[in-house]
């Protein structure tokens, strides 16, 4: 089943855990008399080690790791002190194991030559255990006999019991006809057909068929039969036409009572019919609504399932309708609703329209065969009505119920006046967007080409012309990039939707009261960036109803009502969508932040002198803060305000708080409406060039040297009366040592400064040059590069290189750590090599 | 035959008197699933037959 | 569509990952209950596959965890473990599994599975 490359990493990994198990059961032997050893490791050696030899086939070796297994675990569970005997047996299968190691290194899987030897370690191991000692047939039990699923229950109880009057073994076989057999006259049917004492037997092809469709694709002169049959007698002693051919394939098994009855569990699944396990999964929904634990998550997950299967396997009905079963499941507590969308996937009907369906059942596409028989699995509560009656055929009604008038339309000739609607799918829409990105990456190369022709081809004219051309591709190219993301825009509303179900949810279990006030839900941002959004926003409102509103006695006191006010609004800014969560509680207390800051040594007193306000309240989103000593119910969670923060920053935004101590909290996001294209400036520093997002540059500006003064140890300037301070990013990115490059072009012009702002501050960043503004698809750092914060994305240029864009807002927190206290800044060989590397 | 049943579109096969099928035979009907109008009269045959032509057994 | 392998063998996770190479699935992988959980809650996965006898945190326990987690109960999940005994399946849905497979499964398996819970909007396989 494995191929010999993961048989090979299989053995390495076989080996590690003999290693360990052997370590700890000389640490075992080694535990006085009379205490108790610590077995966890060892057991847990052998229990994985067996789980890796069922996947390299390794039956015989399974089978006596399993007994050790058990053994151990007896010795855990208090039943039994490990003995010398015992220890040594135990080493004896180690040794077996090992030896089966070996051979798996060379990519084979363990053979019979390990059988008469593990069945006796498994047999002295059982005794140890004071078990019956299994015959002969436990050690082949776990050999696979899957295919009996094939046959039903009752047949293999009457097997079961004829074979127990007869008293000779049952032998199931597998029988592959060499491909060729055709051409060498054989007919394989006839061939088992033949077979002495057959009494059960099903062909089936040995890989897929090929597409139905495509003539020509089957070839019929090759033989791709495979046959399981059950026989009285050892079939090799008389098979039919001679002995089986060095290309066919005979496996046989005698079968015990126990496999005959399914009863040793140890077959695996080979079906790979999708219905078969698309029904097993159905009904175990029902078994998962048989139990309440954690009734609400129970319901979610299983809706979730529900609406995957529906959709994958195309059945009828609307993945609504399940959202809304779920809910009524929630609320009156019992499955009964989710149990008939069930009932109705199994059966083929349509999930939501049971009343007035307009899709007869056998009309459904790909619906499975309906079928009489109950599931076997019977959860505790059945809907009495939808679920047991039988898959009815309905002549198309005019839809008159309630539940059918919510279904989606289904004719797009639907016109009351409003446009037809077409459904598309994300993935199309997604293409369309890759592909509006690689024009205007194209695009981008055009500029460059003029520069070559003025430059290299001396043709000003054609530079020209080339320049007029860019303008209209990049006019085309933006009005077509604006129309695709026109068309992934959803409302926020898709992310605010749970949010007041979960406040009164909440609200409920702290004791407090709340009201949540929604705004602006129609306001439109690109998709991805809704849902990258509804998380961080979820613990946010978490963290409201959590930590800033007060109970209602306090709150009453305080001279507030007692229902406390969450504000969750939405708005468009430019070309920005804003999110506010305001709340009426009892706002951040910035004397406590900056206590429990210097207590856990975020930041040291003369640091604190010097902080503003708005750089403490930063610090509640540093790694390790929170604000409430003690761990409460709800934000056991184990997460913090910093993990909500890099959410935010992962969907592009930007986090900033606002508290007034006593009056309340309120949370701003800010977030790009399109992740899609970024303008980025680009700049030079240390011979290697940066961007920098256009949307946190405020100006560029030179500066003469001498209007550049130092301020307790900080370089700053006055810029239009107000003290900008300064930071140099070659310091800041960690490459002072790199040669400054003559600026030949302008020798007296100063330094260059780029003037930005992020997280509500402004300071300039100087840098060796400025180039030209670039609208790029700035892509997320991946792999290794994630870990280094200062760079928030690579962009590709029109001129093949990749651009590493700088996040601002982090370099800025990297100028404020203090020197000895900063995380390197990546080293540039790490970090991938210089900032700007060729594409190949 | 497997031309014929490529050429057909929804050719049907009528099984009643088959009493043997012949391996080549029968992976071209298991591969094809042609419509069967009528099943094998013998009950031997038609309990391993009309599984796999069906495709029931994957 | 991400998922989460959640064993304490690597090679299971490497084979689990082998199993569904091709179709378009971007994995994660945790040595134990407890990393699964920190790693879910970093950003939640749209599938499960949890083995149960696992250091520090068990598949059980990590299950529980999930169900209780408004922002990650609704997550599909399978028990995948080499016990086939009644009662570890029956623990396995009791702690909130959508569904339980019994190590070693074919490839292909497990594949019809990670294909039928995919999420609506991807298109895995057929």
């Amino acid at each position: 089943m494995l191929d010999s490359d993961l048989l090979h990493s299989s053995s390495l990994e076989i080996q590690e855990l003999l290693e360990s198990a052997s370590n700890a059961l000389l640490a075992v032997e080694d535990t006085t008399a009379g205490e108790q050893p610590d077995v966890d490791e060892l057991f847990r050696a052998l229990h994985t080690m067996k789980g890796l030899l069922g996947w390299c086939e390794a039956p015989a070796l399974v089978q006596a790791t399993h007994a050790a297994e058990d053994l151990v675990d007896a010795c855990r569970a208090g039943e039994l002190v490990l003995t010398t005997p015992m220890i040594d047996l135990i080493f004896e299968t180690l040794d077996e194991v090992s030896r089966g190691a070996e051979v798996l290194l060379t990519g084979a899987a363990p053979g019979e030559e390990f059988t008469p030897r593990c069945a006796d370690l498994t047999k002295r191991l059982r005794a140890q255990l004071g078990e019956e000692v299994p015959e002969v047939a436990a050690a082949a039990a776990e050999v696979t006999v899957w295919w009996f699923e094939l046959l039903d229950e009752e047949r293999r109880e009457a097997f079961a019991d004829e074979q127990e009057e007869r008293g000779e073994p049952l032998w199931a076989g597998r029988y592959v006809p060499a491909a060729e057999c055709f051409f060498s006259g054989e007919d394989p049917v006839a061939t088992v057909r033949a077979v002495p004492g057959l009494c059960w037997f099903a062909v089936s092809p040995r890989s897929p068929w090929p597409d139905q469709e495509e003539v020509g694709a089957f070839d019929p002169y090759t033989c791709n039969l495979q046959f399981h049959f059950l026989t009285w007698g050892d079939p090799r002693d008389a098979w039919p036409g001679g002995p089986v051919s060095a290309e066919a394939t005979l496996e046989l098994h005698a079968l015990t009572r126990d496999e005959l009855l399914c009863t040793s569990g140890a077959w695996t699944e080979e079906t790979v019919d999708r219905d078969v396990h698309m029904r097993r999964l159905l009904e175990a929904q029902l078994v998962v609504l048989s139990h309440a634990e954690s009734w609400p998550g129970r319901v979610a997950s299983v809706a979730v399932t529900l609406k995957r299967i529906l959709h994958n396997a195309d059945l009828p009905g609307r993945p609504e309708a399940i959202d809304e079963a779920a809910t009524d499941a929630i609320e009156a507590g019992d499955g009964a609703p989710m149990v008939a969308v069930i009932r109705a996937m199994l059966n083929g009907r349509p999930v939501g329209l049971d009343e007035a369906s307009d899709v007869a059942p056998d009309e459904a596409p790909h619906a499975p065969p309906p079928t009489e028989e109950a599931p076997s699995v019977i959860p505790i509560t059945a809907a009495p009505s939808a679920a047991s009656e039988p898959p009815q055929k309905l002549a198309p009604v005019p839809s008159a119920s309630p539940r059918g008038s919510k279904a989606a339309p289904r004719s797009p000739s639907g016109g009351n006046g409003h446009s037809p609607v077409l459904k598309v799918e994300q993935a199309r829409i997604d293409q369309l967007m890759d592909i509006v990105g690689e024009l205007v990456v194209a695009k981008n190369s055009l500029p460059y080409l003029a520069e070559r022709a003025e430059g290299e081809f001396q043709s000003r004219k054609m530079a020209r012309e080339i320049k007029a051309q860019h303008a209209i591709i990049n006019r085309i190219a933006e009005d077509l990039q604006n129309a695709v993301m026109r068309v992934r825009m959803v409302p926020m509303s898709n992310a605010f939707g749970r949010f007041p179900r979960m406040v009164r949810d909440i609200a409920h279990r702290l004791g407090k009261q709340a009201r949540l006030v929604m705004q602006g839900e129609d306001t439109e941002a690109d998709k991805n960036i809704v849902e990258g959004i509804t998380d961080p926003l979820v613990h946010l409102i978490r963290n409201s109803l959590d930590h800033g509103l007060e109970t209602p006695e306090v709150r009453l006191a305080a001279g507030k009502p007692a229902e406390g006010r969450i504000l969750l609004k939405a708005t468009h800014i430019d070309d920005q969508v804003v999110l506010e969560i305001s709340d009426d509680g009892a706002g951040i207390d910035l004397e406590v932040v900056a206590r429990k800051a210097l207590a856990k040594e975020m930041i040291t007193e003369a640091e604190l002198q010097s902080m503003s306000e708005a750089q403490v309240m930063r610090l509640l989103f540093a790694p390790g803060f929170s604000t409430n000593s003690e761990v409460s119910e709800l934000s056991g969670r184990g997460v913090g305000m910093d993990v909500v923060n890099t959410m935010v920053m992962r969907a592009s935004g930007e986090l900033e708080v606002d508290s007034v101590k006593g009056e309340g909290t309120t949370i701003r996001i800010t977030l790009p409406l399109s992740m899609a294209v970024t303008q980025v400036l680009l700049i030079e520093t240390a011979n290697e060039t940066f961007g920098v997002p256009l949307s946190v540059v405020r100006e560029t500006v030179r500066v003469p040297p001498d209007e550049i003064h130092v301020i307790k140890h900080q370089e700053a300037m006055i810029l239009r009366d107000r003290l900008l301070p300064l930071y140099r990013l070659r310091k800041v990115l960690g490459m002072e040592e790199c040669a400054v490059e003559d600026d030949g072009a302008h020798p007296n012009a100063g330094e260059a400064v780029l003037v930005v702002e992020a997280g509500g501050q402004t300071f300039g960043l100087i840098v060796d040059r400025f180039h030209a503004g670039l609208d790029l698809i700035v892509k997320p750092m991946q792999g290794v590069m994630s870990s280094y914060p200062l760079y928030s994305g690579t962009a590709l240029l029109g001129d093949g290189r990749v651009l590493l864009v700088l996040n601002i807002k982090e370099l800025l927190h990297a100028c404020h750590v203090p020197q000895d206290r900063r995380h390197p800044a990546p080293s540039r060989r790490a970090g991938g090599g210089r900032g700007l590397a060729s594409v190949a | 035959m497997l031309q014929w049943l490529e050429e057909g579109g929804r050719r049907k096969i009528n099984l009643k008197e088959c009493e043997r099928v012949h391996g080549a035979v029968l992976q071209v009907l298991m591969a094809k699933r042609p419509t069967i109008s009528v099943e094998p009269s013998d009950e031997e045959v038609r309990a391993w037959l009309m599984p796999a032509i069906q495709g029931a057994a994957g | 569509m991400r998922i989460l392998i959640v064993d304490d063998s690597p090679m299971v996770r490497r084979f689990y990952r082998a199993s569904m190479e091709g179709d378009d699935l971007v994995f994660e992988e945790a040595a134990n209950g407890l990393e699964a959980l920190e790693k879910s809650l970093r950003r939640p996965f749209d599938l499960l596959l949890v083995d149960i006898n696992m250091p520090l945190m068990d598949g059980f326990c990590f299950m529980r965890e999930v169900r209780q987690r408004e922002e990650l109960c609704h997550t599909p999940a399978i028990i995948i473990s080499t016990e086939a005994e009644q009662q570890d399946v029956e623990g396995a849905f009791q702690a909130g599994a959508n569904f339980y497979l019994t190590k070693p499964m074919r490839p292909e398996v497990l594949r019809v599975y990670a294909r039928l819970l995919a999420k609506e909007e991807d298109h895995v396989g057929q």
